[in-house]
């Protein structure tokens, strides 16, 4: 079936797969509990039930933060493989994650009372650093780096940020409140920060889908996208502070889950082609699916204990980062 | 100053002035490459650059066509700064094939060409028009691709492709049309087609074409102007006939070549002889 000509069907088709999972994943847990109940948890919540409770203070928020970090992730890695013209770019990999996981040890080292509002601000600075310091090396001589040089490059730059942060978290000792998060873990959450996150993923998405014509054109080469009218400068800016905001607010909640924004956006091209106005919406989508389906596999496969949800993005992630690598090209 | 309304689709660009090049200096990061460099190209008409590798000809193309800002010096289309003009109102003025245009995987041909027409699109998701339709339809007539608009980029030969990405260009529906290269990497036929088909766009079409290319033969025969470039400096511009010289060709190229008259198309051509020395 050709997607490429009938996006809404597919977009309608996952929105409905997301559905259908999300309502499964919120029945999971150390209690099973039946759909009618969370029906009416959320229609006619009633706290002096446990089950409602539960529902609505532990599992809708842990539900609605992995369905806004898929969103982020995946976007971001979208918009980041769309201007550097790189298939191996990826929040991850790039080191947006750890530059955004540095500026929140920061926070916590320098004003440990502070808000969560503050700490997603000290994360989108972190994540700001990494971008500026991948994107001088991307566009360096203004020669296109080698795919696999750009990934070697933000893995490097990646690897010193989270580094610099472990230093300063041993030093500072502020390890215990950093430990699980640096894994990716999610299960702590409660809605206030989730209802923190939500207005920054949905800035962040607003933000792509307006680039998403102008990062179409980037797959022509710069050269040709110039000629096309593109405003490079600018694209290049906003494309850079939407993937800042997206990563910097995902990460400042969840910690750095990786590989979502590697992996996503090749599904979403392989289904509708190199067009971003599909391929950022439907990414966003897949982003969620993928990032709902880890968290149940997370909880469920050693119950009750619970895998850091980063440690199965990798599972996922790396045999497919090895695959991109090794295709022709890639070097 | 903008001429180009929203809707100019005709192919009437009469009352155009000449290309203005002034005092230019421009290069890559700060390794200048072409100095103070004042130059005149006409309009309505295929001017060719030629010169030895590096000797900047392609810099100054893509300074010329706004891909690379100068560091100093002015180039005047129509009387205005082109880069200071709006990049998206420029768009519809000239088009640019650059040299190692990238393919994304997938794209069928009128896929490709249907992103010529970016530049007409104000928002996000405007929809094609009937107009849109009838440029991309013409596009693919003018360059023979009618049979293989359904046909993905990638299973193309090198001159179906090379044709395909100049019907893109031209679905741009612009007056001018910069050309880097255009026959680099093709056999000696699909030279030849792409050649014709860029002659037929400036006699048929009116289009003003400037074009890097480095087979000289053919710049003296496809072009009606020619600018010859050494060490980022013009050394000699004019017809073929008056640039066509044993001189221009020790100075630019460094060679002694014997210069012949074509006899069908009275047009000079060269056959080299040595590298440096003399006849």
């Amino acid at each position: 079936m050709n997607w490429n000509r009938r996006p809404w069907l597919l977009g309608l088709l996952l929105l409905v797969g997301l559905v259908l999972l999300a309502s499964y994943s919120l029945t999971v847990g150390a209690r099973h509990i039946p759909l009618p109940t969370i029906w009416k948890a959320l229609v006619n919540y009633d706290p002096s039930q446990v089950d409602e409770l539960l529902v609505q203070t532990l599992r809708v928020p842990r539900l609605l933060l992995a369905v806004a970090c898929g969103i982020s992730f995946g976007v971001a890695g979208a918009l980041m493989q769309g201007i550097t013209n790189n298939p191996m770019a990826s929040p991850s990999i790039m080191g947006v994650n750890s530059g955004a996981a540095l500026g929140l040890a920061v926070a916590m080292i320098l004003l440990p009372d502070s808000s969560l509002n503050v700490a997603v601000l000290f994360a989108f600075g972190g994540a700001a650093l990494a971008t500026v310091i991948i994107m001088a090396l991307a566009n360096r001589n203004g020669s296109r780096m080698s795919p696999v040089f750009l990934a070697l490059a933000g893995t490097a730059v990646s690897a010193v940020l989270l580094a610099i942060t472990q230093a300063l978290v041993v030093y500072f000792d502020v390890a215990q409140d950093l430990s699980y998060w640096t894994a990716g873990g999610i299960s702590g959450v409660r809605m206030p920060q989730v209802l923190l996150l939500w207005p920054w993923t949905l800035i962040g998405v607003v933000m792509a889908v307006s680039l998403s014509k102008s990062v179409t054109l980037l797959s022509f080469g710069e050269e040709m996208a110039i000629g096309l009218g593109g405003h490079m400068g600018r694209i290049r800016f906003l494309a850079g502070v939407a993937v800042l905001i997206l990563c910097g607010s995902a990460v400042a909640i969840a910690g750095p889950i990786g590989f979502v924004g590697l992996v996503t956006p090749h599904m979403a091209r392989q289904l509708v082609g190199i067009d971003y106005r599909k391929v950022i919406p439907i990414t966003a989508l897949l982003g969620a699916i993928l990032l709902v389906g880890a968290d149940l596999v997370a909880r469920s496969v050693a119950a009750p204990f619970e895998i850091p949800l980063g440690a199965i993005t990798a599972l996922i992630g790396v045999p497919f980062f090895l695959y991109l690598a090794n295709r022709k090209g890639a070097r | 100053m903008s001429q180009s309304g929203m809707n100019e689709s005709s192919m009437d660009y009469s009352k155009k002035t000449d290309i203005q090049i002034e005092g230019l200096r421009t290069g890559y990061d700060k390794t200048v490459i072409i100095d103070n460099l004042n130059l005149t190209i006409p309009r309505g008409k295929v001017t060719a650059l030629i010169g030895s590798n590096g000797c900047g000809k392609s810099t100054l193309l893509k300074t010329i066509c706004r891909i690379i800002t100068p560091m100093s010096g002015t180039v005047y289309l129509d009387g205005q700064d082109i880069h200071k003009e709006n990049t998206k109102v420029l768009a519809k003025k000239i088009a640019i094939l650059p040299q190692h245009p990238t393919a994304p995987e997938g794209l069928t041909i009128r896929e490709l060409i249907a992103y010529g027409r970016a530049p007409y699109k104000n928002g996000v998701f405007t929809r094609m028009k009937r107009e849109d339709r009838d440029i991309i339809n013409w596009a693919l007539k003018v360059t023979h691709l009618e049979d293989l608009a359904d046909r993905p980029i990638h299973r193309l030969s090198g001159g179906q492709r090379q044709r395909a990405w100049i019907a893109m260009a031209i679905a741009q529906d612009t007056e001018i049309l910069f050309l880097d290269e255009p026959t680099s990497f093709l056999d000696i036929a699909h030279q030849l087609e792409v050649l014709q088909l860029v002659a037929e766009l400036n006699k048929t079409y009116g289009k003003t074409i400037i074009m890097v290319l480095h087979e000289l033969n053919q710049a003296a025969r496809f072009a009606d102007h020619i600018i010859a470039m050494k060490d980022g400096s013009v050394r000699f511009e004019g017809s073929p006939e008056a640039v066509f010289t044993a001189e221009m060709l020790a100075d630019v190229f460094g060679i002694t070549a014997m210069i012949m008259k074509d006899p069908l198309t009275r047009l000079p051509f060269c056959i080299p002889q040595n590298v440096g020395g003399s006849l």
